[in-house]
């Protein structure tokens, strides 16, 4: 198999993948994102403003 | 391909750029996709051998690698080139990091503007630092392939990357943002966290991995140099009848030359005038010297070890046996499969996968209705947890606590890549002469005449042999010597060349050696000595009698003996599974003594230095992983291509050379240690690669999920780099048997 064969196949997974991923996405959403996972953070909650 | 009409040249090439087994095996097909050319390229020696037709020249050969992505030169080797700079990179990159990972993790060091430093400390280390990577990675790109390369820098440039978005268009960017020290997890933009500590500590991670394996490579033209080193330097040629001391390049065919007592034969030739015992064991591995007279073949590099020899030279240069055996070093080890890094192999298929999932989550969070900022944060938090930390570490780590350990126990491991590569181990072949024997004539028993007193007879042939230099004489005065303590005085002692030696003790002239020099006073062995000195010979062994006052007194038998720790050794090999194979260039019945004393069933004798090769090569096509223990210079090229080679510490530096593995102490017992520790060490790398992504890839549904943070990355990071090294350091605790 040549190297752009085999990369072209690659590509075709992906967007498989994609698609499959975005349907997916569609049937089970949508999500409150972003959205507060904890009791106070705020959207941000990877970090903290400063003082 | 070439035919009988094309005339070939062969050329080696030092190939830059390669840095992994796959590079090497991609140059190696490049290459032998030209009409005319057979290429096998060394990973391991960073070298191509190229043979090729007329038509070819060397410009097309460097063009065409050149046009695979890598460099190609004629071999000078530049150790400091070898490294890439590597330490340097190391060096500064770790320096950098530190404050970077420091900094991002305890949260009492994130001063106002610690963002904007860590960012000014971690640009250097993912550009110039990890550079290395992303050429290879892109290499990779570039031939559809995916090695740790592509893993390192997707993840080190997606995590700078996103940090630099974050920085300047997020609110990273802002005076006085914090990483709170806290595992929580929580969907975010993402756009407030940065992962600059995931992309400096793995880069410094993994060129701290990286430079430790680049000092174990092993130095392939060692063994070359120290071959060619065992030739003479130079030669007394004897011109119009006086000697000249010329350089050896200067011998020519037909030229005659003298060789001292002591000295080497300067090349491969036939004696024409003198007689005298020459130490061929480098050639052939046999342990006793042999007797050479007029018109008897010798080779160029063994030693004479008797009286003056005139030599005929029939093949100087690159024809000589010496050359030919150095030849065939260099063809095992260039020719030496590649084996690609497992952290390649598993890399090859995760890559993919990453890809994949990150594009995956993208789609998935688009789909889902999530803002594109989102979306686009979890799947670049996908390609950032997958780049394991510990990666870099899992293999370097294992092999270098394996191969400290290895040098307590008394085992050197000098190519410790072959540790890795190395699968179970089937076929055990072992050279006869020094490693399963000591190598070293003794004596070994004593058969006396009627009448005769073994001591008496001990006290006066240990006399008479201790004026002689002779391996069978040394053998006989150190038994004697054992068995009578101090030994008499002797008067007119004479050698006679080839024979044996004669003296006079307490008055008595005593003969010593081959039974016609006896038989010069007394036609007649004694019947009982004679059957003695037969049964001796049928068993291999070394028969010299002893005489004195006319008459047959006693046989001495001088053989090359067993180690004491041969057998136990057999036994431990073979409870590892391993089936032991005695090869030797000693005859049959030598090789089955040896080998029934030791428990060894298979054996294959009277081959040929060349032929141990060959025998290598056939039990590796017949399907076995063959580990090969010597000490000879003759079984440097069968070290070279067995799949793990382990030389004798009191062999020759030609086969410590040659050899993945150097047992120091000369003991058999420790081949058994070795190949546990082999095998340990290999399930150590293994365990280490699974727990290194074990638990970034735990991390990956958090990252997918959108639940990343730069505490969590950290901790992966860590808890993986800790378990890895922990592990590797469970090897100190290996014990060996020996």
């Amino acid at each position: 198999m040549s190297t752009a064969s085999r990369i072209g196949a690659y590509g075709v997974v992906l967007v498989l993948v994609a698609a499959g991923a975005f349907a997916l996405g569609s049937a089970v959403g949508p999500f409150d994102a972003p959205a507060p996972a904890g009791e106070t953070h705020q959207v941000d909650a990877g970090h903290v403003e400063s003082k | 391909m070439t035919t009988n009409l094309t005339r070939t040249a062969e050329i080696e090439l030092a190939i830059g750029g390669m840095t992994c087994a796959s590079c090497a095996n991609r140059v190696e097909r490049k290459l032998n996709k030209l009409d005319g050319v057979t290429a096998t390229v060394n990973y391991a020696t960073e070298k191509a051998n190229v043979v090729y037709a007329d038509g070819v020249d060397r410009a097309t050969l460097i063009a065409q690698i050149e046009a695979a992505g890598y460099t190609a030169a004629l071999p000078e080797v530049d150790e400091s080139v070898e490294h890439d700079g590597l330490r340097e990179r190391l060096v500064v990159s770790v320096l950098l990091a530190i404050p970077v990972v420091a900094m991002a993790m305890i949260p009492p060091l994130q001063f106002t503007y610690w963002q904007w430093v860590s960012l000014a400390l971690a640009t250097p280390v993912v550009t110039w630092g990890a550079w290395p990577f992303h050429r290879a990675a892109w290499m990779n790109v570039r031939h559809g392939a995916a090695t740790m390369d592509t893993l390192v820098s997707m993840g080190t440039l997606a995590a700078f990357l996103w940090s630099l978005y974050a920085l300047f268009l997020g609110s990273a960017g802002t005076p006085g943002m914090t990483h709170p020290f806290e595992f929580t997890v929580a969907r975010s933009d993402g756009l407030g966290a940065i992962y600059l500590e995931v992309a400096a500590g793995v880069t410094a991670f993994i060129l701290a991995g990286r430079y430790f394996e680049s000092r174990a490579k092993r130095r392939a033209g060692a063994a070359l140099r120290a071959l060619l080193d065992l030739g003479a330097k130079d030669v007394a040629v004897l011109r119009d009848g006086a000697e000249v001391r010329v350089p050896i390049g200067q011998l020519a065919v037909g030229e005659r030359f003298v060789v001292r007592p002591g000295e080497k034969v300067a090349t491969d030739g036939v004696v024409a005038e003198g007689s005298s015992a020459v130490d061929l064991s480098m050639v052939t591995g046999e342990s006793v010297p042999v007797e050479v007279a007029a018109g008897d073949k010798v080779v160029g590099g063994t030693v004479n070890v008797g009286g003056r020899l005139v030599v005929a030279a029939t093949r100087v240069g690159a024809q000589t046996q010496l050359a030919r055996m150095a030849k065939l070093v260099e063809q095992a080890q260039t020719g030496k499969a590649q084996v690609q890094r497992l952290a390649d192999r598993v890399s090859a298929v995760f890559v993919p996968v990453v890809i994949a999932l990150a594009v995956g989550t993208l789609a998935f969070w688009l789909g889902a209705g999530a803002s594109s900022s989102m979306a686009f944060t979890a799947a670049v938090a996908v390609l950032i947890i997958a780049c394991p930390c510990a990666l870099g570490l899992a293999t370097p780590t294992a092999l270098l606590v394996g191969t400290g350990r290895g040098a307590q126990l008394g085992i050197m491991i000098k190519g410790p890549e072959v540790l890795e590569s190395t699968r179970l181990v089937d076929t055990v072949v072992l050279d006869k002469t020094g490693t399963v024997t000591t190598g070293q004539m003794s004596l070994v028993d004593v058969r006396v005449a009627d009448g005769e007193d073994v001591a008496e007879v001990l006290r006066l042939a240990g006399a008479v042999e201790d004026g002689s230099e002779h391996p069978i004489a040394r053998a006989v005065v150190r038994g004697a010597r054992s068995a009578v303590g101090e030994l008499p005085p002797v008067t007119g002692f004479a050698a006679v060349e080839g024979i044996g030696v004669r003296g006079t003790v307490d008055g008595r002239v005593v003969v010593v050696g081959r039974t016609s020099l006896l038989e010069q006073g007394s036609p007649h062995l004694p019947s009982d000595l004679f059957f003695a000195k037969a049964d001796a010979e049928r068993r291999g062994h070394t028969a010299v009698t002893v005489g004195w006052d006319g008459r047959a007194r006693a046989v001495l038998v001088v053989a090359d003996t067993v180690k004491p720790t041969s057998a136990e050794a057999v036994v431990w090999l073979r409870s590892l599974g391993l089936t032991p194979v005695l090869l030797t260039g000693d005859n049959e019945a030598v090789a089955r003594a040896v080998a029934a004393e030791v428990g060894i069933t298979e054996v294959i004798a009277e081959v040929l230095p060349e032929q141990k090769v060959e025998v290598v090569t056939r039990l590796q096509s017949e399907g076995k992983v063959v580990a090969m223990v010597g000490d000879g210079v003759n079984d440097a090229a069968a070290l070279a291509t067995a799949d793990l080679g382990l030389a004798m510490g009191t062999g020759t530096d030609v086969a410590i050379e040659a050899s993945d593995l150097t047992l120091v102490r000369g003991d058999l017992r420790a081949a058994a240690d070795a190949i546990r520790l082999s095998r340990r060490t290999l399930r150590t790398i293994k365990g280490n690669l699974f727990w290194a992504f074990a638990y970034n890839v735990a991390a990956v549904p958090l990252a997918a999920a959108g639940l990343l943070n730069p505490m969590l990355a950290g901790a992966a990071m860590a808890c993986s780099s800790v378990f890895v090294v922990t592990n590797s350091l469970r090897l100190r605790g290996f014990r060996g048997l020996a």
